[in-house]
């Protein structure tokens, strides 16, 4: 088999494009996902029955299910209920509710995961809840969920490949249009995965810049 | 909501529920393996092969499965290796996997303390006897929760071989929908079908994580 | 027994060990003391080759252990005892003494597990072993490690701080098995900081600073009347000077 590399330079705009879109898509979801991950984890902690259980129920739906499926759900589905999306909002949206999912347990094991003490200690010193809320609560639980956010945030990144399957031209649906298209298959698809590569290594070092600068070492 | 369209599906809709539960088994079975492998060689601590696996994980965690089938299904014919639908995913879904199983090995074989492997040296006991008697052994406890955190993943990610055309779950119900109308019916359907394996999974995953730390609040 | 010729080893420009040279003699019971870092650990350690060394030479009972192929050898000579036990948690104490036999020296099951019934009785543990590791107290555990290691039939045993992680109360059952092994002729180094032991039952103690043997003789001399300054001090340190007993001091003072 010959390769052909000398062909990929003019592509390299398209995929650009592409890789744009998935980093769009990315944030889009990311953003949903954030705001309803936040309710859904409120809602899990609650002291009401029934918000628990649904958003437990929603939780793990959610998170034991395909997210193809939900995507397809969201495009397909929704029509039939007089609900009309193109194919990027519908499957952006599709991936926030799914990334709103894992939110719900990463933030709730955060919270889980601020010590007792600490809890203890603003008590005794008569914080009010508020203030417990704001200065103990929060920072200790969002430290403590960092790490699996920013885990979450690379999977999201890779999920957007889905969108492809209900023809969203983003980085992985590029790919395989340039490939059928040119039958440059090895060529565009290895260089998809460099593209992949970089954007998973820059969003990985901007979300450990962030958390730097979010979290300082020394207040540890 | 017609869900009598469904009833009348149901034998087709089964039918593809069980090539779903087979593609699962075998990449469960594949992944597993071959993520061993990865990961028993990475103790070998010989730095060219550590570089070549690590490369190995980091590309297949750092590209998604889809383009990785793609890539599998386009690709592998052009080199004269000819791969249908079934192998394609099965192939795809196994190096997927395996890098995923091979990361949850390493974490597991790097909670173990150091002074087990040098206890056993200090007894006379080579490579292949620490790793196999007394480090594996404890590794898989700790990996146990994790891995099946994983496998619920590969039962979820099957669904992916819709893309490359292979009839399973997910494929059934857009064809179906395709033929009679009534995404939602359809979709909800598989949904809870596959709700229905990975649910008990998922739980079972934490309880056995419960269980390791008994120090949960 | 050992031969050590001016041994040295270094992790990078840090230089733990420096030409360190010393004979031991069969049945000898050698107690190492010294500071914290002083390079106890690494010169223990080296001796069943858990850790390489730079320069010199080690022999142990004739086989040379900078050749790879009479590592395996020294290493079924040399038992060794952990300050933290490592004991395998995922076997029965049975199973724990009963493993190395079986795959090391190659033992049928029945001749492992009568020698481990022996052993564990022994160190009078012979009740526990269907247990695991995570049952007993700290000073069965550490008892069930020396069954461990003299299971594989030893000639030199190696004791690294054996009773540093013990609380208090646990470290005479540990010491007394210690002592009656001493008693029986087996060759031993001992990493320690009882001085009560070092003093009773070694017959030579050597005291290590900075990666070097610093003082090297028979414990009343060296005890009582310590002669190089640095010796002096540690002593100092650990409260000897006043002590004559052999309650043993034990000051947790992890490597
Ligand atoms: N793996 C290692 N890498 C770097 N330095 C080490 C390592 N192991 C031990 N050291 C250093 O070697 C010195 C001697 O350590 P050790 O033998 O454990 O002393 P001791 O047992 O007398 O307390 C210490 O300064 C320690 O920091
Ligand atoms: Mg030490």
């Amino acid at each position: 088999m010959a390769f052909h590399w000398t062909a990929i330079p003019r592509f390299i705009p398209q995929l650009l494009a592409g890789a744009q879109l998935t980093l769009l898509i990315t944030l889009a979801a990311m953003a949903l996902g954030i705001a309803i991950g936040a309710a859904m984890a409120a809602g899990r902690v609650s002291r009401f029955r029934v918000l628990r259980l649904l958003a437990g129920l929603y939780v793990e739906f959610i998170r034991n299910t395909p997210a193809l499926l939900q995507i397809f759900i969201l495009f397909f589905g929704m029509p039939s209920l007089g609900l009309r999306m193109s194919a990027v909002t519908a499957g952006s949206i599709a991936l926030g509710l799914n990334a709103s999912a894992y939110l719900a347990e990463i933030f709730r094991a955060g919270l889980n995961g601020v010590p007792a003490g600490s809890r203890e200690a603003a008590i005794a010193l008569s914080f009010s809840r508020l203030h417990m809320l704001a200065y103990v609560t929060t920072p200790l639980a969002m430290r403590a969920a960092w790490p699996a956010f920013c885990n979450l945030v690379i999977s999201i990144l890779l999920a957007s490949s889905l969108l492809s399957a209900i023809s969203v031209y983003e980085l992985t649906g590029i790919t395989n249009d340039i490939s059928t298209k040119t039958f440059l298959t090895f060529e565009v698809y290895s260089i998809a995965a460099l593209f992949y590569v970089a954007l998973n290594i820059a969003v990985s070092l901007l979300l450990a810049l962030t958390g730097r600068l979010l979290f300082p070492p020394q207040s540890r | 909501m017609n869900f009598a369209l469904v009833w009348e599906a149901r034998w087709l809709i089964f039918d593809s529920f069980l090539v779903t539960l087979y593609l699962s088994a075998c990449a469960i079975v594949g992944g597993t393996v071959v993520g061993m492998i990865v990961a028993l060689l990475r103790q070998a601590g010989i730095r060219s092969l550590n570089l070549a696996l690590r490369a190995y994980v980091e590309l297949f965690r750092g590209t998604p499965l889809l383009m990785q089938l793609f890539f599998i299904y386009f690709g592998l014919p052009l080199v004269s290796i000819p791969v249908d639908r079934f192998w394609a995913a099965f192939i795809a879904l196994t190096c997927f996997t395996s890098a995923y199983v091979a990361e949850v090995f390493r974490s597991g074989i790097e909670a173990i303390p150091r002074g087990q492997s040098e206890a056993a040296t200090a007894l006379g006991m080579g490579f292949f006897h620490r790793f196999f008697w007394i480090i594996a052994p404890q590794a898989m406890r700790v990996s146990l929760p994790p891995l099946i955190g994983v496998y619920v993943s590969v039962i979820k990610d099957t669904s992916l071989a819709t893309v490359v055309g292979y009839n399973e779950l997910t494929r059934r119900a857009m064809e179906l929908m395709l033929r009679f109308g009534h995404p939602l019916e359809f979709f909800i359907t598989v949904a809870l079908l596959y709700f229905a394996i990975c649910y008990p999974i998922s739980k079972l995953s934490e309880a056995l994580e419960r269980k390791l730390t008994p120090t949960a609040r | 027994m050992i031969e050590v010729k001016g041994v040295s080893k270094s992790y990078g420009a840090h230089e733990v060990l420096r030409q360190v040279s010393l004979e031991v003699e069969p049945g000898q019971v050698v107690a190492i003391i010294g500071p914290s870092g002083s390079g106890k650990s690494t010169f223990l350690r080296m001796l069943n080759g858990l850790e390489g060394f730079n320069g010199g030479s080690i022999r142990i009972d004739g086989h040379d252990l900078s050749v790879p192929r009479e590592l395996q050898q020294v290493r079924r000579q040399v038992g060794m005892v952990f300050q933290q036990f490592n004991l395998f948690p995922h076997l029965t104490v049975g199973r724990n003494v009963t493993i190395a036999q079986r795959l090391v020296l190659k033992e049928s099951k029945a001749a492992a597990e009568k020698r481990a019934r022996r052993l564990l009785d022994r160190v009078e543990l012979s009740e526990k072993w269907g247990s695991y590791p995570s049952q007993l107290s700290g000073g069965q555990q550490q008892r069930v490690a020396i069954a461990r290691a003299l299971a594989m039939e030893p000639k030199v045993m190696l004791f690294d701080e054996a009773t540093s992680a013990l609380d208090p109360e646990l470290v005479g059952e540990v010491l007394d098995v210690m002592r009656s092994l001493a008693s029986e002729g087996m060759t031993m180094l001992v990493v320690t900081h009882e001085m009560g032991f070092a003093r009773n039952v070694a017959d030579r103690v050597l005291f290590m600073d900075g990666g070097r043997i610093v003082a090297d003789g028979p414990p009343g001399r060296l005890l009582d009347n310590p002669e190089d300054e640095r010796l002096i001090q540690f002593l100092r340190r650990i409260g000897n000077h006043e002590r004559s007993d052999p309650t043993p001091v034990s000051g947790a003072q992890p490597a």
